[in-house]
């Protein structure tokens, strides 16, 4: 048998008539009353086992679908700007704190998600819920999102490799106070030869954990009316000490590999041996960093002033309604059943540590036990302990060049710090901070007036 | 319904047609006859049309329309396709003034200098040793070279992801290997010095193959009698490589820079994977600046017109290469 056109174009037609008719003849998802994306995988494990429970006690159908963050923040952002309803759009949606702010920019009637004011205050969640949680879920006032955490945050530190350099990191209150002690840290292994064991998990070029540092002095770069707050002078002192820890003479920092199987190994081997850490992170290094059970501890975060919070924030997810939920009643009744229920909570805690926004669900026994991980140091008591003192963070829809700005500005100043080696002039850099850091609050004013849409 | 017969060539045209109108008198279906000559002739001047229409529908659907869409789309400031305020030449105003945009036009050129640079070089050097009549297994090594073409960019920067990571990645450990005084702790991805040469190597090790089979396919196309006049006129093999070599496959280099130019200044999945989407002013491209600005900042008008400077960058460039390379050819 021949064909004219030859072989290879024979078998490319009949694997692409294959391949069309699998695709033809698979089965669609069946229609369901409420369709729910998700974006982490340990909550979609933990609603999984949910959803029978929910459809058998309301007797309709509910499509539960993992996406990845920035696909579903694409394609969300984009059935939003489309305006056209869509047979596949969600009626809920988790969503990411850092890929909150982009929904933001239309004026508030034309934001994508339902206002959820009323409904909060009426079903009484908003008066249990920790208050500042609401803030990188809304704009001028308006929730847009019910939070599912507060992910406080704690230094988490290899116990027994400082004890072992004889330095007792409780002792550190402040962060300089800190420094010094991860600069004893480091003279101890470094005179052993270890030359990659590093005190301090820190980036070098991004500001995600100075920001961090930031909300612990009560600074949002941008807040939740669009006023910048990058030429605050804490702003720029903060700026420079952090400079000094990642960079120079005086660094004891190093920056972690990408993702969790890289952080757990630095971990394990003694490569990193103090990081912040909120809720989510204790049940990453749990999982895959069981060599160093019982080596490990936490305790709160060194603050700057003592009026600076021992705790920050970091990360955070909130459940969303857009305008074309087809029954926003049942599919409030379905988040308060996955965040809220007994069932729901019980699922949280068989699959993560993260702690509940709402203060009278802490009183579980679950949240007061010695924890092996930690040398029987009660983990989550530390972290309800810190919880309600945890700042308001906003997000905006100018939040990710902000955070561009301090990148810069971080940049420029770590340079200036090994460029000057032994002789950084604190007062200098502090000086120069504050000059990169009102260069770049002049860029973002003026690019939040071209993206204004009013 | 019956098939129609094919339409005869003009010439015959008309004798067919009186054919066919004569024997239609005969029967007596002279009106008949005549519309059937009619829509024959329509027939044969709509066919072209008729060929031609699924490529230009498709053309005007996916490809114009888009285009005039988004020239109008860079004059509005908007959310989404739907909500507009129209702004003139606003956009191309603040495109002039913004740091990041710049930003991005240095590190796009940085990246399709420095990529171009290594990558005609290296493909040369492979295709040369893979044209000697030394090596064995040739085919090997030239499906070897081309095979890393064949791999999606998502997933070489995945794997480069890995490799260059700080302490863990093969490269970094080479490096701690070879040069133990720089230790394996390049921060390759929060580096700014290094973070566009990470995308290089990268990148190079996708197209390096991909420009080798080409180079290879031109040193096999070179006469081989210039060889033989240029051994008898006493040129060294240098000599030979820069004066029979080098212009029998100038064409091919020529469209080789000219598309890895092109492609350079589109570069988008790398960096993106690499860096995670995060916004960072030492690795931003310029279609990642696009991209940023259009689906995750939601301002198409904006982005639109980032795409239409992204066009003219292009064009500017593509145009001063073309004339260099003339201008070297009128020389030559």
């Amino acid at each position: 048998m021949s064909f004219h056109l030859g072989k290879p174009i024979l078998v490319m037609m009949i694997i692409a008539l294959i391949a069309g008719a699998v695709v033809a003849m698979r089965p669609a998802q069946q229609k369901a009353d409420l369709t729910v994306w998700v974006f982490a995988d340990s909550h979609y494990k933990a609603y999984l086992p949910l959803i029978p429970e929910f459809e058998k006690q309301h007797n309709v159908k509910v499509n539960l679908n993992i996406l990845n963050a920035r696909a579903l923040a694409v394609r969300l952002t984009s059935m939003f700007m489309s305006g056209e309803p869509s047979d596949e759009a969600p009626d809920m949606v988790e969503m990411e704190i850092g890929l909150m702010g982009r929904f933001f920019r239309p004026p508030i009637k034309d934001i994508g998600f339902m206002p959820l004011n009323d409904r909060l205050q009426e079903s009484g969640l908003y008066d249990r819920i920790v208050q500042t949680r609401f803030a990188p879920w809304s704009k001028e006032g308006v929730i847009f999102g019910v939070p599912h955490d507060l992910h406080p945050c704690v230094i988490v530190y290899r116990d027994d490799l400082f004890r072992e350099a004889g330095v007792d990191l409780t002792t550190a209150k402040t962060w300089p106070q800190y420094h010094e002690a991860c600069l004893k840290f480091r003279d101890y292994w470094v005179g052993r030869g270890f030359k990659t064991r590093h005190a301090l998990e820190l980036p070098e070029s991004s500001s995600d954990y100075l920001q961090v540092m930031l909300l612990q002095r009560g600074i949002n770069p941008i807040d939740g009316y669009g006023n910048i707050h990058l030429e605050d002078p804490r702003t720029a002192a903060t700026l420079a000490f952090y400079a000094q820890l990642v960079a120079g003479k005086k660094k004891v920092t190093q920056q972690s590999s990408q993702g969790i199987g890289a952080f757990t190994r630095d971990l394990t081997e003694g490569s990193l041996c103090s990081f912040i850490a909120p809720d989510w992170r204790v049940t990453y290094i749990k999982r895959y960093g069981a060599a160093v059970t019982g080596k490990m501890r936490m305790m709160p975060m060194p603050v700057f002033e003592p009026t600076d919070s021992p705790t920050s924030t970091w990360g955070g997810t909130m459940m969303g309604f857009p305008r074309s939920c087809k029954n926003p009643d049942l599919a409030w009744k379905l988040m308060e059943f996955l965040y809220f229920s007994e069932e729901g909570m019980k699922q949280r805690r068989e699959s993560t540590e993260i702690l509940p926004p709402i203060k009278p669900m802490w009183a579980d026994p679950f949240y007061h036990q010695a924890d092996p991980y930690f040398g029987g140091q009660k983990a989550s008591e530390l972290y309800i302990e810190l919880a309600p003192k945890i700042p308001p963070r906003y997000v905006s829809f100018a939040s990710p060049v902000a955070t561009l700005a301090l990148n810069e500005a971080l940049i420029r100043a770590t340079a200036y710090v090994e460029e000057h080696g032994d002789h950084v002039d604190q007062q200098e850099l502090e000086a120069n901070c504050r000059k990169w850091l009102a260069d770049s609050a002049a860029d973002l004013r003026t690019r939040m007036d071209q993206w204004r849409f009013d | 319904m019956p098939s129609l017969p094919p339409v005869p060539p003009p010439q015959s045209l008309d004798s067919a047609t009186r054919t066919r109108a004569g024997a239609g008198a005969r029967m007596g279906g002279g009106l008949a006859m005549l519309s059937r000559e009619r829509l024959w002739q329509l027939q044969h001047k709509l066919a072209p049309y008729l060929f031609l229409s699924p490529f230009v529908i498709l053309f005007c659907c996916f490809m114009l329309y888009p285009l005039g869409r988004s020239i109008m789309l860079s004059l509005y400031k908007s959310v989404g396709p739907g909500k507009l305020q129209y702004v003139g030449m606003g956009n191309y105003r603040y495109l002039v003034t913004d740091r990041i945009f710049w930003a991005s036009v240095a590190n796009t050129t940085y990246f399709t200098t420095l990529f171009l640079t290594l990558q005609v070089p290296i493909a040369l050097g492979l295709a040369v040793l893979l044209n000697s009549k030394l090596l064995k297994f040739r085919n090997f090594f030239r499906f070897a070279f081309f095979s890393s073409h064949l791999v999606g960019m998502v997933f070489v920067a995945i794997i480069f992801g890995l490799m260059l990571a700080q302490r863990h990645g093969l490269i970094n450990k080479m490096i701690g290997f070879f040069f133990p005084f720089i230790g394996t702790e390049l921060n390759w991805f929060a580096d700014p010095k290094l973070a566009m040469p990470a995308v290089v190597i990268a990148a190079l090790w996708i197209s390096v193959g991909y420009a080798m089979v080409y180079l290879l396919a031109a040193l096999q196309s070179v006469d081989q009698e210039l060889y033989e006049a240029a051994e008898v006129d006493g040129a060294s093999k240098w000599q030979q490589f820069r004066h029979v070599t080098l212009p029998g496959i100038r064409p091919v280099l020529i469209f080789l820079i000219l598309v890895g130019t092109i492609g350079g200044y589109q570069l988008f999945e790398l960096p993106y994977v690499l860096f995670h989407g995060v916004w960072t002013n030492y690795a931003i491209t310029i279609v990642t600046y696009l991209f940023q600005m259009g689906f995750e900042a939601g301002d198409i008008g904006y982005a639109s017109a980032i795409g239409w400077a992204l066009v003219v960058i292009i064009f500017v460039v593509s145009l001063i290469q073309l004339k260099v390379a003339r201008a070297r050819e009128d020389v030559a």
